[in-house]
């Protein structure tokens, strides 16, 4: 899944803690221990394009649909550190760094080279957490599914018609 | 004159109750909140919340069922912890730390169940 890999590579070029950086809305509380916390969430995405393809193996007939995905991901960093001051331009260089690139080409998406937004949105928590960035990048995916279907001998129209009805 | 309180751990086992419960506790296993469960044996006192502590709720959390629940110094519980007794989920929305006194006061509402 895109968001595991975007945290893995932040993860590892940051050297940040299992319990530093996850998921938007993972329901848990903010850690009162550490410089601060990454959080990574889809803004919004878009269907590029669908494809379904046919394939028999070992006599069983597949289906695979393939959905080509585009939008935007986007990292919170947060915390009352001023590291979140001096380290937050670290994911922008994480997602430009050698490891980047290698698990792009290993799992087949693609990032953006440069952040859409970087937007200092410390204001929506007020003075209890003063230091707290949104950046946004472009992303693209492909999403497959194999699933098993009816051969032609076997589709039967009555499931899913029935013309005396 | 000493305005020293008095340490009174000994004086709640006569009050509490032994209690079985199940605590909740959360951690981040691959970016995602795993959720551990264990049993465990604590002394307490579970009392409703009085009409004024519920007064001073927000408007929209006063139907929720509140209690207050005093344990052995003992038997202490984070902000935001989850506890069973029985089938029944309740959340640590409080802490009055009286430690040094023998006890710790947590204000707790039953939750949603899955």
């Amino acid at each position: 899944m895109i968001l595991e890999y975007i945290a893995q590579i932040i993860k590892d070029y940051m050297d940040l803690d299992d319990d530093q950086i996850y998921f938007y809305n993972e329901k848990t509380s903010l850690p009162t221990n550490k410089t601060f916390t990454i959080t990574v969430g889809f803004l919004s995405l878009r269907t590029i394009g669908i494809a379904t393809n046919q394939t028999v193996t070992d006599g069983t007939m597949n289906e695979i649909v393939s959905a080509n995905m585009g939008g935007q991901v986007f990292v919170d960093i947060f915390g009352r550190s001023f590291d979140v001051i001096t380290r937050k331009e670290e994911i922008v260089q994480a997602m430009n760094s050698t490891a980047a690139k290698e698990m792009q080409i290993q799992y087949g998406f693609m990032i953006g080279p440069t952040p859409t937004t970087f937007n200092d949105i410390s204001g929506i928590d007020g003075t209890a957490i003063p230091y707290r960035f949104q950046i946004t990048f472009g992303v693209q995916f492909l999403s497959k599914k194999t699933k098993a279907i009816n051969y032609y001998d076997t589709f039967s129209l009555e499931e899913y018609y029935d013309p005396t009805t | 004159m000493s305005y020293n309180l008095p340490y009174i751990e000994d004086a709640l086992d006569g009050w509490m109750q032994s209690m079985l419960i199940k605590k909740v506790t959360k951690a981040i296993v691959n970016y995602r909140v795993v959720e551990t469960t264990t049993d465990q044996t604590i002394l307490a006192v579970r009392q409703p919340f009085t009409t004024r502590q519920l007064m001073v709720r927000p408007e929209g959390q006063r139907q929720w069922q509140w209690e207050k629940l005093h344990v052995k110094h003992s038997d202490v519980f984070n902000l935001d912890d989850v506890i069973y007794f029985g089938t029944r989920k309740y959340r640590i929305f409080g802490i009055n730390e009286w430690q040094q006194y023998g006890y710790v006061e947590y204000d707790i509402a039953q939750g949603y169940t899955e």
